[in-house]
Order: C-alpha cells, then structure tokens, then sequence
C-alpha cells in the first residue's frame, strides 16, 4: 500500500497540498487550516539547518524529481481533457460568437453570402467538422462521416432520425435528397413569386424537427398547397417517397449495435497539437481565441498579469511579515492571553468577506458625503500620469489608489497563516532541543528567532510555491470592486460578456500553475529537509 | 441512560450558539416573519394562513360567504373590512417592489404612504425598518429570505460533499493500492462490456439528456444519474455473478486495481484548480437556479473531506480492531459502517462546518459578481450588489454584509471549537 503513488497522504506534502488553498481565502477557498499535525506521518517534518542539505546524493535527488514529473502526467492529462469537455459543454455556438456580420432572412443577398462564407470559415478553422475524439462509440446506423453535416443543429436531427429509423442508407438518401432541393429552391427564390417563399421557409427548416413522423407530416403540409407548381410538387413527391422508403424499411438491430470507430484528426488532437488550419494547439501557445476581442487569449492574459501579480505578491510578503510573528509569540505560550487575543482577532478578520469590507471602506473613506480621502477605483489618476513623471513620481501618485486594495487583499490571509505557522511551531517547541537550550539558559528571544523560526520555514514554502494560480486568477471580486485592471476583472469582464475561451483558458493555466507548483514545493521539500525518504 | 436529544446544544459556545439558533430560526419561520400576505386571516368563520403558500392568489370570502380570489401583491390588507387580518412580522415579500419608496430609501429618512401628492409618512408598522432598494425592495425582507437560501445552499452543498468526499476517501484509504482485486474473468467482463455500456446508457440516451438539461438542471442531473445508474448496470453486473462460479485457475487469477493512486490523482486534480474558477465556470455551463448553486458548489469541496477521510482511514485500517473484525469475518460494508465512519466523524465535523461556511462565502461572491442564483431571488449578495450601484445606499451594503459576517463568524468559532475538542 506505501506505493509509489502514494505520495499525496503518508509523504510529509500532505501539509503542501492542505495549504494549497491558504492564500486564497478571499477566493473563496475552503479553509483547511484544520489540524493538519494529525494527519501527517510519524516521521517528523523539522529542519534540522545542522544538517548539510548538499549531502543528498545528486543522483537520488535526480532520480526523484523524474519521477515525481512522471505522476505529473495523469494530473495534466486529465486537466486538460477536463477543460476539452467543459469547452464543449459551453452553451452556444462558438462560431455564431466569432462571426461578425449579421445572418440574413434573405438567403441570396450579397451580406448573407459573406456571412456564410465567414460561417463557413469560423467552422473550418475551428474544427467544428471534425470528430470529438480519437476515438467514438456510435450505433451501426450511424456512418462516422456525419460530423462533415454542419449546422450541427442539423447534424444532431439527422442523428436521430438515423437512431429512429436505423436504416442508414435510406435516411442518408432522403437527407442528400432534401439538401439538393432546399439547395435549388434557395437559389431560384429570386426569381419566382412570394408563395414560394414560405414553401421554402417550410422546406429549409424541416431538419429542425426530430422525429419521422414530424417529417412526413410536413412534407403532407407542403403537398396539400395547391399553389404549387407541377415541377416543385414533383420533386417533393419524390422527397416523400424516399422518406416512406425510410419509415416502411426499418432496420431496428442497427441502432443498437455499437460501434467504434477511430479518427486520425479529430478535435481533441487539434486542442493538443494543433493542426493545419490555423490552430496551433496549447502545446504551441494557442490557448484560443477571444469571442469579446477576437485576439488569442494569451496575449490579452499578458497584458493583464502584471497588476495582479504585484497584488498578490504584496499581500503575500506583508501577511507574513505580520503573522510571522504573532504566531511564534502565541506558540512560545499556547493558551497565553495574547494567544487567546490574537486567534479571535484573526478569526474575526477571516470570517469578514472581503468583498463587503471593500465595499464598506469604499463607502467609508472615498465618499464625498463622509470622508472623501482616497481614490474610489483605478490604479491611477483618472488623466495618467504628467508626461516626463520619474518612476518614483508614478509610484507616489499611484500609492492612495493602491492602499485599500493591498489591505483588503492581506487581511483575511491573517488567520490562515498564523494558524499554520503556529502549530508548526508547536511542535518545534516540544523538541528537545529546545528544551536543552531552555536549561543551558539561552534567551528566549534566541530560542524563538534562531531555533524555532528557522525550523518552522516550511509552510512558507508551501505558500509561495501556491502564489502562481492565485496570481493567475487574482481576486475576481476585489478587482471587481476596485477596477483594478488585472486578471480578476478580466475574468469578471469575460463572464459578462459570455466569454468562453478566455475562462477556460484561465481555468487550465492555472491548473498547470498549481500543479507544477506542488512538483517544486516538493523538490524543495525534499532539499530543504534531508530526512524526507526520496526513494518512497 | 440516554441524554435528552438537544443535550449536545449545551457543549457548544455560547456565542456562535445562540447567532446560529437565532439563523435557523429566522430561516425556518421566513414566511411567517416576512410576507405581504397576512399570517392569518379569519373571514366570517373562514381561517386561513395565506403566508404559508407561495400562490399568488388568495381566496377572500364576500359578506355573504361567496368565496372569490384575488392577487394578493396589489391588496392594502388595512383597508380590508371583512375580517380579522393578522399581517406578518414584516408585511412585505422579498422582492416585492413598494413603488412610493423606490429608488433607495433610507431607513432614517421620510418613508412615504403612497404616490399621491400628500406624501403621508408610512406608520411604524409598515415602515422598511432597513430601508429599500432600487425597486422599492423591502431590505430587511431580503435579509430574511437571503437567510433561507444561504443556509440551505450551505447545507445542501456540504450534504453533497460529504457524499462524494466520503465515498472516494473511505474506498482509497481502505483499499488502498493493494486490497482492491478481480479475478482476470471479471477485468475481461468489465473490458469487455465498458463499450456496451457506454453506448447503451450515454450514445443512446445524450439526446434525451440534453433536452432534459435544457427543461431544468434538476431534470438533467436526475436524467443524468439515471444514465450513471444504467452504466454501473450494465457494467458491473456481470463482472460480480461471474464470480459466482467456480472458475478455471487461469481465469480465476487475481489482479490488482491501484483505486488509491486513480482516486488520488483525481482529488489532485480538483486541488489544483482554483475554486473561484471552477465555480465562474461551472455556473457559465448551467442554467441559474438555486439547486444548481448547491451542485456546483458541493461537486468542487470534497476535496478536504476526502483527503482526510483517506488518510484518517489509511492509518485506522491498520489498527487491531479492524484486523480482528476481519478475522471474525466481517464484511468490507459492514466494517465501514461499524467500524470506520464512526470513527471519521469527529473529524468530519469540522469540515464539514468550515465547509458550510466557505459554501456561503462562496454564493454570496458569487451573487455579488451576479453569477449563480437567477436574478429574481434575492440573496445577501444579490442585496451587495444592488449597494455596490449606488454608492449613497450605505444600508443596502450594511446589513447584508452583517448577516454574512456574523454567520460566518459563528461557523468559524463553532469549527474551531470542535477543533480543539479534537485535541485535547
């Protein structure tokens, strides 16, 4: 059972992915900080810094590393592979978001040629023709070029009457059937009278019905017109035919017979790696394109990341600089007055949302009716800076705009922090040798700073190998809030606007990033902490 | 002798207590304390309690005993001359718009009775104690219906993690990578039937599917399981009577599921996704309802519970007590349910409250963002966010923002003490 693969609850990165969710509390993370000592190995998980780090074997360090990047596979393939279906699960169609002209009623029009053309091409460049997957599960009725049929609203239709009927080659014969004729009535709508636009309304949207039954009805319906002329009545007459050869030949066993078939090319393996048209795949740096800008995504998220990178990082530093601290003091004597004092304090700054604290200050300190001493939103003066401004002018002129987020950014981080680095320090301070150095009579101070906080370093670790995502993702509400322009109110902006691809892209890069930063916390681990067995 | 049922109400905290009775109650009583239909109506002999059923329309009794129905938002319940009206706590719905105070009234300023140009001030009685909204909105109705869907969104969510995060972390922790094994026949069964199955219970049915996601989340979730129950069917069916039967050596032969490393690498995944994300995206991919707020936030935290279920079961399944269940042959269900969920709960406790307070947290962010809920409930965030349009409305961002605050406090401090318990 100590398997290989066992590493994520008996290895002491148990602690890692516990707190993987600490920085993030304004993300709305579950709060894990719950007694976690419990939960790890017998083994303890102090750094003794006596101990040499470089007396690892480079090879076993090697060694390890490789193989941790190898458990990194299945995670990413299913990250990705997740984000596959979830893009495929999002309502509408992506080709009707991308397409900038307007459909048209009337089907030859000059503008309704270009937007089919532009249909046209939005389908093909996005792959929309080509199978999900590599592979797919379909009945035997079923032939595996359907996915050529676009619209897929039709494609889906002609699936089920395929399933109903289960006789592929009538069905296929009275769909291509249809197709010619609604293809010769669109083109000669021009020149006949108006009735035959309505027997054309009624023709091009017979594949919007499901059953076969609805189809044959319509077909009676357009028959039973006596303004049609001879030739027009002749060729329906022939479509009804071929659909009453479909219904009076049913071949059930054919719709309940699986079948697998394999696509060389095919949707997912554009996703990976790309393909001719265009795309180049994720593996390539195309992470899609955007429905609001029609710009690839990972040139908008660059243009964003900085702002929220800096945020993110600030409240990082600045909440350790305060728990740090806190937490030793309220160690050195569990059950103290201050540590009693801090734990409620900091559980009060948890529990306060930092949306509505935002709010809140905002109504407080940047309200022209109260006190109207900072700046509402924005990350710098309205105008920009004055032209020629040092970068220490810019910094001074952007500081008032950059308090209230920084703080509301940092605060509920607090309690999660402290309380971490707190039960760490726990258990330093029933080491022994603490206890010696307590008997030799070393100062407190010594004790608290060069033995106990040296050795409780790793969850800072473990929250700085966690800063990645949440830099990715930033606080969607509090730049909501602000307007600060990082990655947070681009995510906001992108829900309003309905905007897929940049969500979804946001959703795997920063998947990756968490990943990837538990495979360095890990590393780290491992060299930082000799007795961590490399080779479990 | 047995403790009295509400014994345990003693051993909590006095102050998240007493916040969190006052929560229910406040969620159970909501049509009661809040509603413009009267709690109870007696009219000639008639009682009814209008407030208990969401109907629109009330049926009222003429002089002579003729019954006729009316809509009830439009009625001045003061006015009615035919019987005795006892009006709710609060006389006015969530969501009811008041027209003569719309646009943000505040609650310290003129509330006015109607239109007209009199401007007479409101009696105390049916004054908007919290002010309103935008629309004329009665805020402390809001407050007390947003109490409603806050607590049953915390607890339905918890309810479907905990299932999920139970199930996965008993059956990785117990099996681990080495007690999980089939016998070849059964692997071949089930390869052999994973195709079949697929195509019966998903090809087949992903029409009906999607219509029935498109009526509503609830129909599509169950359509959904329907066809999960279908595949489990079709596919495990086999594999389990086949075992039934003597087999020849070679077919009986045992192989090893490592179902720890698969499960694991799952709940890898869904830590590694930052849970703001996937609830932005789950709520783009359904349609807004409340049951599909408590879905998608119960489907993204059971996490926690897992992890900690499996490794809390990882290092009971070694202790004595469970070898000796074995050896008197016990079966694996009946170990579980005697022997180790018993023992995960005190553990389960604590997350499970931290992870009620997290899922509030999280609708109300995501109501704040206007994601989520449809826009016609009213929730604290849906209140939040009418504050954050209108700078001046300090009430509209106060008093939500307090019910928040203070349940989440008291969740936390009741977490914490169950915590502490834990280790002592």
């Amino acid at each position: 059972m100590h398997g290989q693969s066992s590493t994520t609850g008996k290895h002491p990165d148990s602690l890692n992915r516990l707190t993987a969710q600490a920085i993030g509390h304004e993300f709305f993370s579950i709060p894990l900080f719950v007694n976690f000592l419990k939960y790890r190995n017998s083994r303890s998980r102090i750094i003794y810094f006596s101990c040499n780090p470089s007396q690892l074997s480079a090879e076993s360090m090697r060694s390890y590393s490789l193989r941790r990047l190898l458990y990194l596979l299945p995670s990413v393939f299913l990250l990705l592979v997740l984000a596959f279906i979830l893009i495929h699960l999002c309502p509408g169609n992506p080709v009707d978001r991308l397409v900038t002209s307007a459909g048209n009623d009337d089907e030859n029009s000059s503008s309704a040629i270009f937007h089919q053309k532009e249909v046209d091409y939005w389908t093909h460049r996005l792959g929309l023709d080509l199978p999900l997957f590599y592979f797919s599960v379909h009945s035997l009725a079923e032939p595996d070029t359907l996915n050529n049929i676009q619209p897929e609203r039709e494609r889906k239709n002609l699936i089920e009457l395929l399933r109903e009927s289960g006789n592929t080659k009538a069905v296929m014969e009275y769909y291509q059937q249809w197709k010619s004729l609604v293809e010769l009535n669109s083109g000669a709508i021009t020149l006949q009278n108006n009735y035959n636009k309505s027997l054309n309304s009624n023709l091009s949207s017979l594949f919007q019905l499901d059953q076969l039954s609805d189809h044959q009805e319509r077909l009676k319906n357009i028959l039973s017109d006596t303004t049609l002329d001879d030739n027009t009545k002749k060729e329906i007459q022939l479509l009804d035919q071929s659909l009453a050869n479909a219904i009076s030949h049913p071949k059930f066993f054919r719709t309940f017979l699986p079948v697998i078939s394999y696509h060389a090319k095919n949707q997912f393996h554009s996703f990976l790696f790309g393909d001719e048209r265009g795309n180049k795949g994720i593996f390539r740096g195309d992470w899609g394109i955007s429905y609001r800008t029609k710009e690839p995504v990972l040139s908008l998220i660059g243009s964003r990341i900085g702002w929220t990178l800096f945020f993110t990082l600030t409240s990082v530093i600045l909440s350790f600089f305060i728990s740090v601290p806190v937490a030793l003091k309220s160690a050195a004597k569990p059950g103290s007055r201050f540590d009693r004092n801090s734990s409620l304090l900091f559980t009060i700054l948890y529990s306060l949302p930092a949306f509505w604290l935002a709010t809140l200050l905002m109504l407080l300190l940047c309200n022209p009716d109260v006190l109207n001493i900072l700046p509402s939103s924005g990350i710098k003066p309205v105008t920009g800076y004055p032209t020629g401004s040092s970068l220490f002018e810019k910094i001074w002129l952007s500081l008032p705009y950059l308090i209230l987020p920084t703080f509301c950014y940092t605060y509920s981080s607090f309690a999660f922090v402290t309380k971490s680095i707190r039960a760490n320090a726990l258990e330093v301070f029933r080491q022994d040798y603490i206890r010696t150095a307590r008997a030799k009579g070393l100062d407190e101070n010594k004790i608290l700073w060069t033995h106990v906080f040296r050795n409780c370093l790793l969850p800072i670790i473990t929250l700085f190998s966690n800063v990645f995502p949440f830099a990715i993702s930033g606080s969607v509400i509090l730049e909501t809030v602000f307007t600060l322009p990082g990655m947070g109110l681009m995510i906001y902006q992108s829900v309003d606007a309905l905007d897929y691809p940049v969500i979804l892209a946001v959703f795997m890069i920063s998947g990756l990033l968490t990943i990837s930063g538990f495979y360095l916390s890990d590393l780290l681990y491992s060299r930082v902490d000799p007795r961590i067995n490399l080779e479990k | 002798m047995k403790k009295p049922g509400f014994a345990f109400l003693n051993q909590l905290p006095r102050f998240p207590k007493i916040v969190l009775i006052v929560f229910v109650c406040i969620a159970l009583f909501s049509p009661i304390l809040s509603n413009n239909k009267p709690v109870l109506l007696i009219q000639h002999g008639h009682i009814s309690s209008p407030s208990l059923f969401s109907n629109p329309y009330t049926t009222l009794f003429t002089k002579e005993g003729k019954p006729f129905t009316v809509r009830t938002d439009n009625i001045d319940w003061d006015t009615l001359q035919t019987g005795f009206v006892l009006k709710a706590l609060i006389p006015y719905s969530a969501g009811q718009s008041d027209l003569a105070n719309s646009n943000y009234t505040s609650p310290l300023g003129k509330q006015v009775k109607d239109l007209g140009a009199e401007q007479k001030e409101l009696s105390f009685r049916n004054r908007h104690l919290l002010g309103t909204g935008n629309l004329g909105n009665d805020v402390l109705a809001g407050v007390i219906e947003g109490t409603r869907i806050s607590l049953s969104i915390g607890l339905g969510s918890m309810i479907i993690a905990i299932i999920i995060g139970l199930s996965l972390g008993i059956i990785s922790g117990y099996y681990g990578n080495s007690l999980m094994r089939i016998t070849r026949i059964q692997a071949m069964f089930m390869l052999i039937l994973f195709i079949p199955a697929w195509f019966l219970s998903f090809t087949l049915r992903s029409h009906s599917i999607e219509q029935s996601f498109a009526y509503s989340v609830f129909s599509g979730v169950l359509n959904l399981s329907f066809s999960g129950l279908l595949f489990l069917l079709i596919f495990f069916l086999p594999a389990f009577f086949i075992n039934k039967f003597s087999l020849p050596t070679f077919l009986g032969k045992k192989i090893t599921i490592p179902i720890d490393s698969i499960i694991s690498r799952i709940i890898e995944l869904f830590l590694a996704l930052p849970r703001i994300i996937v609830l932005i995206t789950f709520a783009l991919l359904f349609r807004p309802s409340v049951f599909s707020v408590i879905l998608i936030i119960g489907l993204t935290s059971w996490t926690g519970i897992a992890r900690m279920v499996r490794a809390l079961i990882l290092s009971l399944r070694e202790s004595t007590y469970i070898d000796a269940g074995r050896s008197i042959g016990m079966s694996n269900f009946r170990l579980f349910r005697k022997h180790l969920l018993p023992a995960t709960f005190s553990q389960l406790k604590v997350f499970a409250v931290y992870g009620i307070a997290s899922a509030i947290l999280a609708e109300t962010g995501l109501s704040f963002l206007g994601i989520g809920v449809p826009p016609d409930t009213v929730t604290w965030g849906q209140l939040l966010f009418q504050g954050k349009e209108n700078v001046s409305a300090w009430w509209l961002v106060l008093f939500p923002g307090l019910c928040v605050f203070l349940l989440l406090l008291s969740l936390n401090m009741l977490a914490d003490s169950f915590e502490k318990k834990n280790l002592h």
